[in-house]
């Protein structure tokens, strides 16, 4: 009964997935001290009550050092079971020990490896403590030589935190309920195995479609980060809060930020993890918070237009039509905060010539050398083939036709007796002349002339970011 | 055989020994040898009496005279040598602009001269779509520049050192015009050929300009490398067409009524012909030059009425006719009638003037060396004198084929060194 319990959970938690339950941008786990083992021999423990399934809460114990999956473990349960059962979370075997001595658990939810423990020796040790308890081992570490010694010190059933089903913990806890409390715990060698080999069955296959919506419920439950803004877009803290998305729609998110008690800004910068592992982000406006045990659950809708703190002209450099520069909508230092928490990264656009005195986008155009301007003539010359004369048209031109200054020969005749040639340019305004035209640039906002060769490389800077599309999410194959 | 030489040489009288020897000045060996002694004596004397007058130590030359320069090149299809030519010659004078014009090329010279000019300053690069020619090229780059002094370089050649600096310094003489280069081989000792053209270039140009200049009778700048006033040049209306158009342009600055310098240490090293057959032809248009020019063209430099006449002029005149044109003939008549009227002393006649050619071809030599830069390089150039004889020998018969058919054919009216539509648009003269 406990397996069929098992089988169903496990089924709705087949499509999340947690890299062996450690996010490579979560903070690394604060160090849990080593309690002194004080706890030896027995002790007088109440007796846990028969019951049939569903009369009371199940006392559920969960010996797991992951905090996030511990958070994600219980509401799972809770979604699963209808609040059917309690669970109480301790960090490392000591502390689980010194809560086995206290009072007595329907099941004891154990990942073996904890900061005081190891692999098979957790369940060793726990062992002595809880022979009226099935075991229950739920690993990050997909080794199946580890699962064999790990049943064979006294584990119920193993499972793999990857491809764990929440029907099959929560069938698992209701047999255990329905089982006479002074039974003992028969330890089938063969069930063992055939647990093993169906956890790792369960990791290599896909879940059918027919069984996501055997669950009353779409839970797209996913790890979440989770930034304050300040009311001038600026991020609050110094890391992201971490938590859990419960629900997931196009316009909204309802979820679980751990470790906060009140929210200090009505604007978060929610991100979620997504299937290659990459969090993708928005603005979520709060609508609601509520208090719940390690955290606070929040509500509220995506930031629309305006509103959203990571739209295109924040982030991207704008032309500003008044001063002619190129700007972010955010100010530089504000962005650079995003980029230092990780939220988003710069990328290069653009390398601009601007003005080098002020730094403005300048125009140009093709000018004279001299004083950079425009009124310049180009002249033609003319080649007389006879006396290899060649000289500027209006030398040879005369009132009805054209003669060679050099020989005197008249009425030339195009492409017999002479070719035009382009000559070089002369500017009408000051004396200059010369084969080719040089590029001017005149700032739009200084009205600076200047060579384009002495115009300034200006860097521009957008700030790329994984953006938020809940339609993706929501829809998304696994 | 060399005793019986001896003993028929003792035999002869002084006279019939002066009279075996008189058509040796036919050649212009002996032309040279009198210049260059002459040149040699003004030039030693003024060093003693410098020395003895106590102003013996000269100081290096120093460049005293620097006008704004533009360097024009005018090639076709140069694009292998032409960036070589710009790399070396830029930056080696201060006031300097580059124009390289292209003359309707077809390997690329033009994008060649354009990758130079966009990393340096100062260079221009023109192109005529069509080949007009060398002097419409030339013509081509004048309404482009606003500088003092034009100096003409050829894509394929190489200047030596201080050789921009060299040759603007004769125009601090207001009345000088024109300055000429000295054109020395880059590649001497590449085969017999260039070996004897090299010694060839030392003893008519490095020298014999020398003399020339000396006696204000020069009459010809080298295409290759030569200096010229752009004022003057624009007055002039430039270059005129055809083969020789160097030369040509030298003559009228002389009918003009300017003066024609020259820089002996100005040296410019270009790539000699190395075939015979290029070399020939080289020669032949060199020729056809004299006669189209001297001859035809500028024959009114010869009369005494014309308002600029001057007796330099007449002389450059006089000494064309007589070098280029009647002692050709006169060469080989008597080859000829030597030959026809052969005997036995015809051998030892022959073998007397060949050692009498060498003596006065080593004392040539000897002048050379005296003026040299480089008197290693020019001594080891010098030792082709042996076979000059025979190569002067053929340089004059190509000097009787070239002027003979100018002067019956006009060949050089159907040569291609200018394009078809323009020699047959011009004067044939």
């Amino acid at each position: 009964m406990i397996k069929e319990l098992l089988q169903q959970v496990r089924s709705a938690m087949a499509r999340v997935s947690f890299h062996g339950g450690h996010l490579f941008w979560f903070k690394p786990h604060p160090k849990i001290e080593r309690h002194p083992n004080a706890l030896v021999g027995s002790a007088v423990r109440p007796p846990a009550m028969a019951a049939q399934a569903g009369s009371r809460p199940a006392r559920v114990l969960q010996i797991d050092g992951d905090d996030t999956f511990a958070a994600l473990f219980r509401s799972t349960l809770n979604a699963t079971l209808q609040a059917q059962c309690d669970v109480e979370r301790v960090t490392s075997l000591a502390e689980g020990l010194e809560q086995l001595v206290e009072q007595a658990y329907d099941l004891i939810v154990v990942e073996p490896s904890l900061s005081d423990s190891h692999g098979a020796a957790t369940v060793a040790s726990l062992r002595p403590y809880a022979d009226e308890s099935p075991i229950v081992v739920l690993t990050s570490e997909e080794d199946a030589s580890q699962a064999l010694a790990t049943l064979e010190q006294g584990a119920q059933d193993y499972y793999f935190k990857s491809a764990f089903d929440p029907q099959e913990l929560a069938r698992s806890i209701r047999e255990a309920m329905a089982r006479h409390p002074r039974a003992p715990v028969d330890f089938d060698k063969q069930r063992a195995r055939e647990s093993v080999q169906r956890s790792q069955e369960a990791l290599h296959r896909l879940p059918d479609p027919a069984d996501r919506r055997e669950h009353p419920r779409y839970l797209l439950t996913r790890p979440l980060l989770a930034i304050p803004v300040l009311p001038d877009g600026k991020p609050l803290a110094a890391f992201p809060s971490e938590g859990f998305s419960l629900d997931l729609s196009a316009s909204g998110l309802r979820c679980e930020i751990a470790g906060l008690s009140e929210l200090p800004s009505r604007r978060l910068v929610v991100g979620l993890e997504t299937a290659n592992g990459d969090p993708h982000f928005a603005t979520l406006e709060v609508r609601w918070t509520e208090p719940c045990p390690g955290g606070l659950r929040i509500g509220g809708e995506f930031a629309q237009a305006d509103r959203e703190l990571l739209r295109q002209e924040n982030l991207a450099p704008q032309l500003n039509p008044s001063t002619y520069r190129y700007q972010t909508g955010l100010p530089v230092e504000t962005l650079h905060r995003w980029v230092d928490l990780g939220i988003c990264r710069p990328v290069l656009v653009d390398r601009i010539l601007v003005c080098p005195d002020c730094r403005a986008v300048p125009t140009m155009r093709y000018g004279c050398r001299a004083c950079g301007c425009v009124r310049t003539a180009s002249s033609q010359l003319i080649h007389h083939f006879p006396c290899a004369h060649v000289g500027l048209v209006d030398e040879f031109e005369t009132q009805q036709e054209l003669v060679c200054p050099k020989c005197r020969q008249r009425s030339l005749i195009v492409g017999s007796d002479f070719e035009y040639l382009r000559g070089p340019y002369h500017c009408l305004d000051c004396n200059w002349s010369d084969t080719e035209l040089e590029c001017v640039g005149q700032c739009l906002a200084c009205d600076v002339r200047f060579p384009i060769h002495q115009a300034v490389e200006e860097e521009l800077y957008g700030y790329y970011v994984h953006r938020l599309d809940p339609l993706a999410l929501v829809s998304e194959p696994r | 055989m060399f005793t019986d030489w001896i003993h028929w040489l003792s035999c002869l009288s002084l006279d019939e020994l002066l009279w075996l020897l008189a058509p040796l000045l036919l050649l212009d060996v002996t032309r040279y040898a009198a210049g260059f002694l002459w040149l040699f004596a003004c030039d030693f004397s003024r060093l003693m009496w410098d020395s003895v007058r106590g102003r013996c130590d000269r100081l290096e030359p120093s460049y005293t005279h620097c006008p704004a320069i533009a360097v024009v090149i005018a090639g076709l299809n140069e694009a292998d040598s032409v960036g070589g030519t710009l790399a070396t010659l830029y930056g080696t004078y201060p006031r300097m602009e580059v124009i390289v014009v292209d003359d309707g090329s077809s390997d690329g010279m033009a994008e060649v001269a354009g990758e130079f000019a966009a990393g340096h300053p100062g260079v221009t690069v023109l192109r005529k779509p069509q080949r007009g020619g060398k002097s419409s090229a030339l013509n081509f780059a004048l309404p482009f520049t606003q500088a003092e002094i034009i100096v003409c370089v050829d894509g394929d050649s190489q200047l030596g050192e201080n050789a921009l600096w060299e040759i603007v310094q004769p125009f601090t003489d207001p009345q000088v015009a024109a300055v000429s280069g000295t054109v020395l081989a880059r590649n001497p000792f590449t085969n017999l050929a260039t070996w004897l053209q090299a010694f060839e270039y030392l003893r008519c140009i490095f020298l014999g300009r020398m003399v020339s200049a000396r006696l204000d009778m020069l009459g010809i700048i080298s295409g290759a490398f030569g200096a010229y006033r752009r004022d003057i040049i624009q007055r002039m209306m430039g270059w005129d067409v055809g083969p020789g158009e160097d030369g040509d342009l030298t003559l009228r600055l002389r009918k003009a009524g300017h003066r024609i310098a020259f820089a002996p240490y100005a040296q410019c090293l270009t790539n000699l012909p190395t075939s015979w057959r290029q070399l020939i032809r080289q020669r032949r248009r060199w020729e056809w030059a004299v006669v189209t020019f001297e001859c035809r063209k500028h024959v009114d430099m010869a009369n005494p009425l014309s308002r600029h006449f001057r007796w330099t002029n007449l002389g450059v005149l006089v000494e064309r006719w007589t070098y280029n044109l009647l002692f050709t003939y006169l060469l080989w008549a008597y080859f000829a009638w030597t030959l026809f009227n052969c005997h036995d002393d015809t051998g030892r006649q022959y073998f007397l003037y060949y050692l009498f050619y060498l003596a006065i071809e080593s004392l040539n030599l000897a002048v050379v060396l005296y003026y040299s830069t480089d008197r290693r390089r020019d001594l080891a150039i010098g030792m082709s004198v042996p076979l000059m004889p025979i190569y002067n020998l053929l340089m004059r018969a190509v000097t009787l084929l070239s002027i003979t058919e100018e002067m019956l054919t006009r060949r050089s009216f159907r040569d291609d060194f200018v394009p078809r539509h323009v020699r047959e648009a011009t004067w044939h003269w």
